[in-house]
């Protein structure tokens, strides 16, 4: 068996990119269309380590160093982002986002409708037992305020 | 270019990035601060002063001297540069970064304040520290200095559904287009073997084209994909009205001129626009990625303006017409950019040259713009929100100063005599047109011509918008509030954008786009 040569690296990271980029044009659910994204970026990542080992330098691995450490911001934020938009419409769909477009345009309806989700399975309820301790109201400040 | 040069190349460079080094440890002082001590007032004097203190710092600095780091091994191995364009590009940043301070005195409520003042004055380092960059590393990471905090800034003002929906567009497509970006910089560092731009412009340029793989071609176009996401430039500019409508003014302000500066900055270092001293530049500025760079820039300039000014007739919200105004105008620059190589090439350093009417448009358009969204953030309250055209009516009657002023920007967008946006297309037109015939000889005139035609399309919506102000009455007068900081963010605007105009502001901004642009210090190929 021949060993990987660059060629084999670089075309599984062009292949993840490829992947990603489908999967960001395609999905319509948030997260995972962000995760698509992060496949982007790691199809990058398998380049630019592929081309540190090709060229003899570490830089290609440094680089990959600092996108690891910039993705990971990316995705703290996006996970406040999404949380903020799914605490808003109680879905994750990116087309029930529409409010923003040109004046004379009819928004986008969706012709095949996602089927509604299945209800969760209902949780083990327990007999309580003792007495039930005081509890206080939560403030509607705290939860309307993110 | 051992480790011995590198540590050189450290201790002489670093203190360079000083200024940004204290803006960011404001921004930490101020993020932590705020939770300490609500209210702006205190937080926005001090980064106000900072921001101050380093503009004039900046200028008392003055450009480094040409010639001055030609040459050097450590050019090749810095992170940083410090050249004539670090220096221009810092200057924007930190005055632009004043006026967004100011400007955004009274529009952010002020629970909030603080925050987003934390996140503007990162974004502002990340400009600034974009025209330093000199590695891909540096570059990747000034860029997205800009875009993290951009996601925060654009729904921290507000909490509708708008706002939300804008800052999801706007992270979810920027991440996309980095990806994009990211994508040009790993086949870059592939074909050149190091992250160094000085290094990959250099072994870019001693490479025969004939000899150089595919990928350089794959590698143009990943790049301008990414960084025309940056500068809106159409195709990639799909984002820009519907986020600048859900953003509040102020974020719709910021996103019109820092990204847009920063990716054109990003454009002229990696395609090599501008090269550092030390590399020769043998095949002449913007040719590092062959020949068909010009041409490629020249459909996009083309397209965009279009896009543009096409759309932006239609519409009836003013951020959104903005957008597209900004679109278009992204459009003009990009007309410099493709004229810069072969005006270059003639030699012509006298007469027209395209990188420094980039540079002096991308200053005219940054006061204009921003001073008209200033003028529509200072008369909204919220109680009579100025969103669509028609919301200015009147205005001549209740604001006749302001209305003076906006008058003034938008005369200066359409590009009328003694304002700074005429003389930044005169420049363009003039650059375009004085592209000497060759092979491509009549691509530049027609360009040229269409730009005009543009820019006579522009005047069309810049005109209505003079028109509703002056010749009809509101049945609810503008209201309007007292804020000195934003009247002052308008004042500045407008002072650049007529001080600009004129012989003494206009000769030392083009004098100092000229040396930023490296027309003086490089040499001309004969």
């Amino acid at each position: 068996m021949s060993p990987l040569t660059l060629h084999d690296y670089l075309a599984v990271g062009a292949i993840l990119f490829g992947l990603g980029m489908v999967g960001f044009l395609a999905r319509r659910n948030l997260i995972i269309m962000f995760l698509s994204a992060e496949m982007m970026l790691q199809g990058v990542a398998l380049n630019l380590t592929a081309f540190a080992r090709y060229r003899g330098n570490l830089q290609g691995q440094a680089f990959v160093l600092f996108l690891l450490t910039v993705a990971a911001c990316e995705a703290a934020i996006a996970l406040a982002l999404i949380l903020m938009l799914f605490r808003r419409n109680r879905s994750l769909d990116v087309s029930l986002w529409q409010e923003l477009r040109e004046d004379d345009q009819p928004p986008n309806l969706d012709e095949e409708p996602l089927p509604p989700a299945p209800e969760p399975e209902p949780l083990p309820q327990l007999t309580p037992a003792g007495h039930e301790p005081v509890h206080a109201e939560p403030s509607h400040e705290e939860a309307s305020h993110v | 270019m051992g480790t011995e040069s590198l540590s050189r190349a450290l201790v002489e460079f670093f203190p360079h990035l000083l200024p940004e080094g204290i803006l960011v440890a404001i921004a930490c002082v101020v993020f932590l601060g705020a939770t300490t001590r609500a209210g702006r007032n205190l937080w926005y004097l001090l980064s106000l002063g900072a921001l101050a203190t380093g503009v004039l710092l900046i200028i008392a600095q003055g450009p480094p001297l040409s010639g001055s780091n030609s040459n050097r091994p450590e050019t090749f191995a810095s992170p940083v540069l410090f050249d004539n364009l670090t220096w221009f590009i810092r200057l924007l940043a930190f005055g632009g970064g004043l006026v967004f301070v100011l400007f955004s005195w009274s529009e952010v409520p002020e629970k909030q304040a603080a925050d987003f003042l934390g996140c503007m004055l990162v974004t502002i380092a990340g400009l600034s520290m974009c025209g330093s960059a000199n590695d891909l590393i540096g570059l990747f990471l000034s860029l997205e200095m800009i875009s993290i905090p951009t996601y925060v800034l654009l729904y921290l003002p507000r909490y509708d559904e708008a706002s939300q929906e804008a800052s999801m567009k706007y992270f979810l497509l920027s991440i996309f287009s980095s990806a994009f970006l990211l994508f040009g910089f790993s086949y870059l560092y592939g074909l050149a073997g190091t992250t160094n731009l000085s290094g990959i412009l250099h072994a870019l340029d001693t490479t025969d084209v004939r000899d150089r793989p595919a990928l350089a071609s794959v590698v143009l176009i990943m790049v301008v994909a990414g960084l025309g996401f940056k500068i809106t430039a159409a195709p990639f500019h799909f984002y820009a009205p519907d986020v600048y409508q859900g953003a509040p003014t102020v974020g719709a302000a910021l996103l019109a001129f820092i990204p847009k500066a920063a990716g054109f900055v990003a454009l002229l270092r990696v395609l090599g626009f501008v090269f550092p001293a030390a590399v020769s530049a043998r095949a002449g500025i913007g040719m590092a990625f062959g020949d068909q760079t010009p041409i490629l820039l020249c459909f996009l300039a083309a397209v965009t303006m279009f896009v543009g000014n096409l759309l932006a007739l239609w519409q009836d919200n003013l951020k959104r017409l903005f957008a597209y105004s900004s679109i278009a105008h992204a459009g003009y620059m990009l007309i410099a950019l493709a004229a810069a190589p072969l005006l270059r090439q003639a030699g012509r350093n006298e007469g027209a040259d395209g990188i420094e009417a980039l540079l002096y448009y991308l200053v005219a358009y940054g006061a204009m713009t921003v001073g008209a969204f200033a003028v529509i953030s200072y008369l909204s309250t919220p109680e009579r929100p100025i969103e669509t055209v028609d919301d200015l009516a009147g205005l001549s009657r209740s604001h006749p100063g302001v209305a003076l002023l906006m008058v003034l920007f938008l005369f200066s967008l359409i590009g009328i005599p003694l304002t700074a946006g005429f003389t930044g297309k005169f420049l363009i037109f003039f650059g375009a047109l004085a592209v000497p015939g060759g092979e491509r000889a009549t691509l530049f005139p027609i360009l040229a011509v269409l730009g005009m035609i543009n820019a006579a399309i522009g005047a069309w919506y810049y005109l209505r918008l003079v028109a509703v102000m002056y010749l009809r009455t509101s049945v609810r007068p503008v209201e309007g509030k007292w804020c000195p900081a934003g009247l002052a963010a308008v004042g500045i605007c407008a002072l650049l954008t007529l001080g600009l105009s004129l012989p003494p502001g206009a000769d030392w901004l083009v004098q100092a786009a000229r040396k930023a642009s490296g027309a003086t210090t490089a040499a001309a190929p004969k």
